[in-house]
């Protein structure tokens, strides 16, 4: 099963391209974008806002082009994707982070700094570290649901192994 | 529609033309001639001449020209058993039959060429010393055998006498007139008003269950005639079979019934055959002649007049009715094919008269509809014009299509055959429907009943068990006419079930009618499990996919969904990381393969699936998508409109509860986008 990036490892990828203005292109006129995205009150609307309302996204989508060719936002994320299940080392992060990121245009100190600022992440270290995804939804459950938290019954062969 | 009026009027018009000669008695005859249709039509309406309208004028041809047709057949069905088994349908005995001497006597020319075969074989047997013994016994064989030969019709028409005589004893009074006549009287005095339409409608019915019983006794015994004489006329190639020796190939060379064996079994078969069908038609005269003399049952006042007699027809219908099944149990091959009629025709029926019920309602319902606002009379007449012509249509058209299980051995019961069986089986019931009020006042141990009706079921199951998929099917497929076709087609749903073979038409025949078939032993809580997409649906809104799936193990989830339901939205949506695990290392390729179905997402739509969702299973839908599944959410552009409209409609709120409906669709759609992206 393939482990994604956590929930705060993508506000923090978020965070990122909004404080280095990483998507500078995206939201070039596409004043609804702009619009969505300066009301957003949190990554998660953000990204959502972007998904939703760009042009250049829903460009992309329309002739099956990967959404990294015009988001840096996603272009980081798969890189981390690729990184927290092993199919890149920490070290290769760099060289990877700064292929990617030219491709949208970035300046290359703003690519050190974002693939520095990766590399010191615990975030990112925990999801590198931990083991398959286990994303607390808990707290936002349907009411009507009887699903019980904790171990799920089992049958004896999968307790023997 | 159009089609099948045509065709309903197409048929109509030709059994009017085809009957007509035949209703020459019938009051059909007088509409034609006019000279009492006004006064017919007025007494149906229950008016004076004055207040026949078109209505109810149409109403009363229908119905006279339906009894009508039943009279006609009716004495057709009672004039052809009268004449068949009267002495002198066959005058001749069998070995002065003209027919069946020019047959035998070719036969037994060509018998004797295979004696001749027989007998050079059996010597050179003999001079070369080849199996010398079993050659010296069949010479003896072969002496008797070429001796009898020539007396076969001899032998068998002395049987064929003895058995004659008997049903002779039992036939001297020949058919009883007074059941066929009491149901023509009916028919002809009851004739539908707005005040009784019960008892004509009760009279077509037996008129019709009679007409079927006359012309099945009709066939065997007509059959039986025919079949003996076929018998007789290849007896000597059966006696010469006798001659040669046993062997795999002997049975290739003398097929079927010029096999000395079959040609025994088969001559016995036919030779009594005809004695339980006269032992019932006997049983059926005397109950019908004890009746006119002492009634059975005592003749109500008031509207119901007439009902007395016509309830005591029903002992010596039902007298025929058993007598047929066990007369056709015993007969081979065309027996066979009776006792397939005679279950075409009683399963028909059935289906018959439940269509009628439905398609008579639900013609009475739209007429009653379309002329609410017309006067009482003409809405009456249209109401039952509607619900006659409904109740025939569909009546008709599921006598035509019902599905009756002429062979099958397992589920053996059809008609009155599994009435005999079934006291038993009505005892099993009635011993539960007590156990059960005994636990209610506390004299049985709570529980008692649910475990004999468990012993029940597994009963009828476990020789099940072992049958193939289309076994099964056929029986699932039979229409019930006992407790005990409904627990056998029930148990055999439920060993589908639990092969993972239920089709969609069985599905959804559970779903409609779970709760029929939870009485029958099949099991609800498993079904659900089969399909946790139909949760709600099997518990009336008490509990969920997600409830159900909950409540399960990998395993389980693994061995018992059906596969196709894992294409399923919520389905997928309750499957958690550790689900998907098991189904990736113990499940088969078509789940994995299910699991990876782009048309999971073919109808994903905002309202329904993100709204309907919580964040958990959102996750568990989208966690591990195939590319395929990506791009097919990706194409959907609907639930991104929705998407986008419900949430600028949010924006617009300032209200709490709107502010935390958004954050929360703003998570989901946020897990969405990611795991598309």
């Amino acid at each position: 099963m393939r482990k994604k990036p956590s929930t705060e490892t993508l506000n923090f990828i978020e965070n990122i391209v909004v404080r280095h203005g990483l998507e500078k292109d995206l939201v070039e006129n596409d004043p609804v974008l702009e619009k969505n995205l300066q009301s957003a009150e949190s990554p998660e609307e953000r990204r959502v806002a972007k998904f939703l309302h760009s042009q250049k996204i829903k460009e992309c989508l329309a002739l099956k082009r990967p959404i990294e060719e015009v988001s840096a936002s996603v272009a980081i994320v798969k890189i981390i994707e690729k990184l927290i299940n092993k199919e890149i080392t920490f070290n290769d992060l760099g060289e990877i982070l700064k292929s990617a990121l030219e491709k949208l245009n970035i300046d290359p100190k703003i690519i050190e700094e974002v693939s520095q600022a990766i590399k010191n992440n615990e975030e990112i270290i925990w999801d590198f570290t931990k083991e398959d995804g286990n994303e607390d939804y808990s707290a936002e459950e349907n009411s009507s649901s009887l699903e019980q938290k904790g171990k799920i019954p089992e049958g004896i062969s999968q307790e023997l192994l | 529609m159009k089609h099948s009026i045509k065709t309903f009027f197409i048929i109509f018009l030709s059994l009017l033309f085809i009957l007509t000669p035949i209703l020459a008695r019938a009051q059909l005859f007088e509409i034609i001639a006019g000279a009492t249709m006004i006064s017919k039509i007025a007494q149906f309406v229950g008016g004076n001449e004055d207040s026949v309208n078109i209505g109810s004028a149409i109403l009363a041809v229908f119905t006279l020209t339906l009894s009508g047709i039943a009279q006609g057949i009716l004495q057709v069905g009672n004039d052809l058993l009268a004449w068949v088994i009267s002495p002198d349908f066959m005058g001749t005995t069998i070995q002065d039959n003209p027919v069946v001497k020019m047959g035998w006597e070719t036969v037994r020319n060509l018998a004797n060429v295979a004696l001749v075969f027989g007998l050079v074989a059996v010597a050179i047997s003999i001079i070369l010393g080849f199996q010398e013994t079993k050659a010296k016994k069949a010479l003896i064989n072969f002496v008797g055998i070429a001796l009898l030969i020539n007396f076969t019709p001899v032998i068998a028409g002395v049987m064929i006498d003895f058995a004659n005589k008997l049903m002779g004893l039992f036939l001297t009074s020949g058919i009883n007139y007074d059941m066929a006549k009491i149901i023509l009287e009916g028919l002809r005095s009851k004739s539908f008003t707005f005040d009784d339409p019960i008892f004509p409608i009760a009279y077509l019915l037996f008129a019709i269950f009679a007409t079927v019983i006359y012309f099945l006794y009709a066939f065997i015994f007509l059959a039986r005639h025919i079949v003996l004489w076929i018998l007789v006329i290849v007896s000597p190639i059966a006696f010469a079979s006798k001659v040669f020796p046993e062997g795999k190939y002997l049975q290739k060379i003398f097929p079927s019934i010029t096999y000395w064996d079959e040609w025994w079994n088969n001559f016995l078969q036919w030779t009594v055959i005809g004695i339980p069908a006269s032992f019932s038609l006997y049983l059926s005269n005397k109950t019908m002649a004890t009746m006119a003399i002492s009634p059975l049952v005592s003749e109500p006042g008031g509207r119901l007049v007439g009902l007395g007699g016509l309830l005591g027809l029903i002992v010596p219908l039902a007298f025929l009715v058993v007598g047929f099944f066990i007369t056709v149990s015993s007969g081979g091959q065309i027996a066979e094919m009776a006792t397939g009629y005679g279950r075409q025709a009683f399963g028909r029926l059935t289906a018959a008269g439940a269509g009628f019920a439905t398609g008579a309602y639900a013609g009475a319902k739209t007429q009653a509809a379309l002329t609410k606002d017309d006067g009482l009379a003409k809405r009456a007449a249209y109401v039952l014009g509607g619900g006659l012509y409904g109740g025939t249509k569909t009546g008709v058209k599921e006598a035509l299509t019902a599905k009756v299980d002429e062979k099958s051995r397992v589920a053996s019961t059809a008609g009155l055959t599994g009435m005999i069986k079934s006291p038993l089986e009505r005892t099993e019931g009635a011993k539960q429907w007590v156990t059960r009020r005994k636990e209610d006042i506390g004299l049985e141990k709570p529980g008692t009943a649910a475990g004999m009706e468990e012993k029940e079921f597994k009963q009828f199951k476990e020789p099940m068990e072992n049958l193939t998929t289309d076994g099964l099917r056929r029986i699932s497929g039979i229409t019930p006419m006992t407790r005990e076709d409904n627990i056998k087609k029930h148990m055999a749903l439920q060993i589908l079930m639990e092969k993972k073979d239920l089709n969609d038409g069985e599905i959804d025949y559970l779903t409609k009618n779970i709760k029929t078939a939870g009485n029958y032993g099949f099991s609800k809580k498993e079904f659900a499990k089969f399909v946790p997409q139909e949760a709600e649906k099997l518990t009336d809104g008490k509990q969920t996919t997600a409830d159900i799936m909950s409540k399960m193990s990998a395993k389980e989830k693994q061995e018992k969904i059906r596969t196709d339901s894992l294409t399923n939205i919520f389905v997928a949506a309750n499957l958690t990381e550790k689900d998907r695990k098991y189904f990736d290392e113990r499940g088969t390729q078509q789940q994995r393969d299910a699991l990876q179905n782009p048309s999971t997402f073919d109808g994903f739509d905002f309202e329904k699936h993100v709204t309907g969702l919580n964040q958990r299973q959102i996750y568990n839908l989208f966690k591990n998508l195939s590319e395929e599944q990506k791009e097919a959410v990706k194409s959907n552009k609907i639930w991104t409109a929705q998407a986008n409209a419900k949430i600028q409609e949010l924006n617009n709120l300032t209200t709490t509860e709107a502010k935390n409906m958004k954050k929360e669709i703003t998570k989901k759609l946020d897990i969405i986008t990611n795991s598309i992206s």
